[in-house]
C-alpha cells in the first residue's frame, strides 16, 4: 500500500456535540463586551459633549453681554426708525458683535455629541436586537 | 434555529452566508460555523493531539473568523481562509507551549527539490497489519514539524489540493509538494522503525 494511503486507517473524528454552542456562546460574550465598551465610550463622549456645551453656553452668554449685540437688538424696539434708516450698518454691527468662535465651537461639539449618540444607538440595535430575531 | 430557516440557510453558498453575516444575521453565522466546524476541529486535533485544547483552539479560530469576516475577500476560498486562521492559531499555541519539534530540515524556500527525493516505496505488509497502526500514525504525525504536519493533514484528510495548501501557507506550490513528499518519507521511516522494536 502506498504510504499516503495509510491515513485511511485513522479513525473518523467528530467534534463534541456541544462545541457549536460553545463557539456561538464565546462569540456572543465578546460581542456583548464590545457593546458595553462602545456604550461606555458613547456615554463618556455624550457627558463630555454636554458638559462642554453647558460651559460654552455660559461663555457665549457672557460674551454676548459684553458685546454690543444686545444693545443693537434693543434699538429695534426702542428706535425702529433709526434702525431702518441705518439698516446696513446695524446689520453689519450685529454680525460683527456675534462671538462667532464660541458659536462655531458649540455647534461642532453638538454635532459630535449627536454623532456619538447615533453610532451608539446603531451599534446597540445591530448587536443586541439581531439576537432577538 | 427554526427548521425552515435552517434548510434555507443550508442551501446558501459560503459567500451568501458571509454576506448575510455581515448584515448581522445570526442564523447565517451559525450555519457557516456548523458547516466548517468538524473539518476545523479534526485538523486542529490532529495537529496537537489534545482534545480539550483542540476544543479551545477551535473556539478561538471561529472567534477570529467572526472578528475578521468583514475583511474576507469573497473572490477567495472561505474554506482555505478558515484553515489558514486555524493553522496560525495552532502555531501560536505551539510556540507559547514550546512544543515545536522538528524531524526534518525546512530550508527549501522556493526551491524545487522534488526531483532529489527518492520515490516513496509502498509500506511493508507487517506494518499495515499492526493493531496499533492508527495510534502509530497519529504519533508519527506529531513528530513532523507543525507546518509539514498541516500539509499532510490538509491534503490527506481534508482533500485540499497542493495549490490550495500553497495559498493557505503562503508558500510556493513546489515547496509544498517537496515538503509533502519528504514528510511521507519521514513517516514511512518512523513507522518502519516502530515495528521491529515492538515485536
Amino acid at each position: 500500500m502506498p504510504t499516503e494511503q495509510i491515513f485511511k486507517h485513522l479513525p473518523p473524528l467528530e467534534p463534541p456535540p456541544d462545541l457549536l454552542q460553545k463557539v456561538l456562546a464565546r462569540i456572543h460574550t465578546v460581542r456583548m463586551r464590545r457593546l458595553y465598551a462602545q456604550l461606555s465610550a458613547a456615554a463618556a463622549g455624550t457627558i463630555l459633549s454636554l458638559s462642554y456645551i453647558a460651559f460654552s453656553w455660559s461663555a457665549f452668554a457672557s460674551q454676548i453681554q459684553e458685546s454690543s449685540f444686545l444693545a443693537m437688538l434693543k434699538l429695534l424696539w426702542s428706535d425702529p426708525d433709526i434702525v431702518f434708516s441705518n439698516l446696513t450698518n446695524i446689520v453689519l454691527g450685529l454680525l460683527e458683535s456675534i462671538p462667532l468662535d464660541s458659536v462655531i465651537l458649540a455647534l461642532i461639539v453638538c454635532f459630535f455629541g449627536i454623532a456619538i449618540l447615533w453610532i451608539a444607538a446603531h451599534e446597540t440595535r445591530r448587536s443586541f436586537f439581531t439576537q432577538l430575531t | 434555529m427554526v427548521n425552515g430557516t435552517e434548510s434555507i440557510m443550508n442551501q446558501l453558498s459560503d459567500n451568501e452566508l458571509i454576506k448575510a453575516c455581515r448584515s448581522g444575521d445570526e442564523n447565517a453565522l451559525g450555519t457557516l460555523i456548523q458547516r466548517h466546524l468538524s473539518a476545523v476541529y479534526r485538523f486542529i486535533f490532529r495537529m496537537i493531539g489534545d482534545r480539550p485544547v483542540a476544543e479551545d483552539l477551535t473556539q478561538e479560530t471561529f472567534l477570529k473568523i467572526w472578528k475578521s469576516i468583514r475583511r474576507f475577500d469573497p473572490t477567495k476560498s472561505f474554506r482555505a481562509w478558515t484553515f489558514a486562521i486555524a493553522k496560525n492559531v495552532v502555531i501560536d499555541y505551539l510556540r507559547k507551549k514550546k512544543h515545536l519539534t522538528f524531524s526534518e530540515i525546512e530550508n527549501d524556500e522556493g526551491q524545487d527539490i522534488a526531483d532529489t527525493i527518492p520515490d516513496i516505496q509502498p509500506l511493508p505488509p507487517e506494518i499495515l497489519e499492526r493493531a496499533e497502526l492508527a495510534q502509530d500514525i497519529e504519533r508519527a504525525l506529531l513528530e513532523l514539524s507543525p507546518e509539514t504536519r498541516s500539509i499532510i493533514l490538509m491534503h490527506e484528510m481534508e482533500d485540499f489540493t497542493f495549490q490550495e495548501i500553497a495559498g493557505v501557507l503562503k508558500k510556493p506550490m513546489n515547496t509544498v509538494k517537496s515538503r509533502y513528499r519528504r514528510a511521507l518519507l519521514v513517516l514511512r521511516g518512523y513507522l518502519e522503525n516502530l515495528a521491529p522494536k515492538k515485536q
